[in-house]
């Protein structure tokens, strides 16, 4: 393999590869990335066993195709050369030259031909397009309540329901749950559902364009799904297990209802909780006649009172919240005003936009 | 609140098994699991035959040979064995969400309630038992009792493939004829002790008044002395919260040097520290591993008033408990640090779960 590029164009290829080469991987072959040159393009591949990446890569000129696998080091090497003109050659042993100006460095790497592949299924089951738009903005919308570790191997990861043009997803870590749903303009004949590993969600969410005309194709298949961006390719694992039935734990019925202000409650909220002790973010949130009363209170440390107007005429409630888990989801509504509902004390209360259904945060409060 | 139903699940010779079940030319033959004599490797897992020759798991793979010179050696393969166990933990969470882990190859269930609905807990053993070797090929013994403590000593009763039943009315036979040592939070040094008060047995235990236990032992001394009577509340606890931070190393050449040993424990205290920071969570048990060039391994550990968190004060306790040792004369292979005893993190203690 011989090719000429700039420094920018490869650069940015390689940096998205970066994300998804295994980290701690005990095979040599995992640090590395897969280059293959054929005649119009470079194609950068890295993997970790659950999830892989190609990506199509555009360099000046190609002066003889070839394959090799070269050592993430190249990358840190790219991102130091000052000069935008980078020749790069590779020996029938596998030897990388890589050349700038008047630097040359030689990097060993290993044959291509052991670069594990993520085997994609024999039989595609479907494909669907959808805007690269909106699956960036559902998975924003809720990824950070999935389950941070693998302790409970189904929640470490946002599941997807797709039937005919309707999407729904929801990512939970037992204590809150996010959901979305959604129409796309096109649909599937038959029903998925797929729990896709948080790590993938990660970093398929940093790929997707915010450009509402861009598009993505999802190949589903029996154990992995295929992302189709336009110079690259994600292949993923699913997490093979049952994903809990979220429905149940939706409330339908409310007694309380309340309508605050976002940006007054999130900021509350966020002072409140600089008085909670590290572990322990518990904040008491009081509704009563159009006010909302917001109490902290840490042994020894301090104690936070808050009061803001809102609109409210139930009965008077006091609710215990861990203060994260509110500010998590201030963050992603867009609304000005946001809906509070709640059953008692005891129960899952609901947090979303006013006049939204589409999405919805339901969050369990801390026992008193 | 009724009698609990606890399973403890224990596969057979684990690692072993799955070398054997994937390679018919292990099968039948004295197989270890484990590094090379050359990396100074122990064995991590051994088959039933190569037992027969006194080959047990943590012995040096060097010494394995000896005893058994046609013994097969097996390097490990992990993703092998944690796609066993995953199979296995899924079996495991047909019946119910409690399931305590403790390895890749052994866990606690509470089937009180469990999803089937089945009311004896050794038709679900028998059951998972069954599913498990239908699916992996590979055996489990099975120890089903109404505490922790019994369904785990009850699941190496009988082993490989057993299925052993300690039914509340004859939980105090079975403890009465139990050897000292098997008791849980019996370590070498405890059952030392235990056989300086000429307490072998359990029912050489349950003689001793709870006063007298507790003041050879301390705290442990309830604990025991409860056992002994076949009560042991202790609650399979899902593994949401690591139990301990620790971290270890091996040397590259077994020390004698007090200088060197101290630098490398000092480094492993303060590794200790950026974990417990990155956990958010400070411990008040520190525990210093050694192991000398033997083989053997000791384990040291002090508990203290206040929890910590610094990489200088667990350090200070360390070289204390280092003095514990033979740390400068028998030469050492391995040193490691570990924290335990973390406070109940109070924001989640009360954090309820939606109801799935």
């Amino acid at each position: 393999m011989k090719l000429k590029t700039k420094r920018t164009e490869i650069l940015d290829s390689l940096q998205i590869a970066q994300y998804f080469i295994s980290t701690g991987s005990t095979l040599p072959l995992l640090s590395n990335i897969l280059f293959e040159a054929d005649n119009d393009f470079l194609y950068l591949s890295a993997t970790d066993m659950d999830i892989s990446v190609r990506i199509k890569c555009k360099v000046d000129k190609i002066e003889q195709p070839g394959k090799t696998t070269i050592p993430k080091k190249i990358i840190a090497l790219i991102k130091e050369f000052t000069d935008d003109d980078i020749k790069i050659e590779t020996d029938k042993n596998d030897n990388t030259k890589v050349q700038c100006k008047k630097a040359s460095y030689k990097i060993n790497g290993l044959p291509a031909e052991d670069f594990p592949v993520l085997q994609l299924d024999e039989k595609k089951l479907e494909s669907i397009k959808m805007s690269q738009k909106l699956l960036k903005e559902i998975i924003s919308k809720i990824y950070y309540a999935a389950l941070k570790d693998t302790t409970k191997r189904n929640l470490n990861g946002v599941f997807f329901k797709f039937e005919g043009n309707k999407i729904e997803a929801v990512a939970t870590d037992a204590h809150r749950l996010a959901y979305y749903k959604a129409d796309m303009k096109t649909g599937v004949k038959s029903k998925f559902d797929y729990i896709i590993p948080l790590k993938t969600i990660n970093e398929i969410v940093k790929v997707l364009s915010d450009d509402d005309t861009k598009e993505i194709i999802i190949n589903f298949y029996d154990k992995v799904i295929e992302f189709q961006l336009e110079n690259m390719e994600i292949v993923s694992r699913i997490i093979d297990e049952n994903y809990p039935n979220y429905n149940q734990v939706i409330p339908k019925e409310f007694h309380m209802e309340a309508f605050v202000n976002k940006e007054e409650f999130a900021s509350a909220i966020r002072r409140a909780a600089t008085i909670t002790s590290d572990k322990s973010k518990i904040v008491i949130i009081k509704l009563d006649k159009n006010k909302l009363v917001i109490n902290a209170q840490a042994q020894d440390e301090g104690e936070a009172f808050e009061e803001i107007d809102i609109k409210y005429d139930g009965e008077p409630i006091e609710v215990s919240y861990n203060a994260a888990y509110i500010m998590d989801v201030l963050k992603v509504i867009e609304s000005d005003t946001i809906e509070i509902k709640l059953i008692s004390s005891m129960n899952p209360g609901i947090i979303k936009g006013k006049g939204n259904d589409d999405f919805l945060y339901i969050v369990m409060p801390i026992r008193k | 609140m009724g009698i609990k139903k606890i399973i403890h699940m224990d596969m057979d010779a684990f690692y072993a098994s799955v070398e054997q079940r994937d390679d018919p030319g292990l099968r039948g033959k004295p197989v270890i699991v484990g590094g090379t004599p050359q990396e100074r490797g122990v064995v991590a897992a051994c088959s039933y035959e190569a037992r027969k020759f006194g080959i047990h798991s943590a012995m040096s793979t060097a010494k394995a040979v000896v005893l058994c010179p046609s013994v097969l050696l097996v390097h490990p393969n992990f993703k092998k064995y944690e796609e066993a166990s995953s199979i296995i933990n899924k079996i495991f969470h047909e019946y119910t969400n409690l399931v305590e882990p403790l390895s890749l190859d052994e866990a606690y269930m509470d089937v009180t309630d469990n999803f089937m609905e089945i009311r004896s807990a050794t038709a679900i053993a028998k059951e998972i038992k069954e599913k498990i070797y239908a699916q992996t090929r590979l055996t489990a013994s099975a120890g089903v009792s109404y505490c922790k403590f019994l369904a785990k000593i009850a699941s190496g009763f009988k082993k490989p493939d057993g299925l052993t039943v300690v039914t509340p009315d004859k939980a105090l036979d079975f403890i009465a004829k139990l050897p000292i040592g098997s008791f849980h939070g019996v370590g070498k040094v405890t059952e030392k002790h235990m056989h300086e008060l000429n307490i072998r047995t359990g029912a050489d235990l349950r003689k001793k008044t709870l006063k007298e236990l507790e003041n050879y032992f301390g705290k442990s001394g309830a604990w025991f002395y409860y056992l002994a009577r076949g009560i042991d509340d202790s609650a399979v606890e899902p593994n949401w919260i690591r139990k301990s931070i620790g971290r270890e190393t091996t040397l590259s050449q077994d020390i004698t040097d007090m200088t060197q040993i101290r630098e490398i424990l000092e480094e492993l205290c303060f590794d200790v520290e950026r974990d417990l920071k990155n956990e958010d969570k400070k411990g008040r048990t520190i525990t210093l591993k050694v192991k000398y060039h033997d083989f053997k391994q000791i384990t040291r550990s002090i508990t203290i008033d206040s929890q910590v968190q610094a990489g200088a004060t667990i350090n200070k306790f360390i070289q204390e408990l280092l003095a514990k040792t033979d740390a400068g004369k028998k030469k050492i292979r391995l040193l490691g640090v570990s924290m335990h005893g973390f406070e109940e993190l109070k924001g989640t203690s009360g954090q309820m779960k939606l109801g799935f």
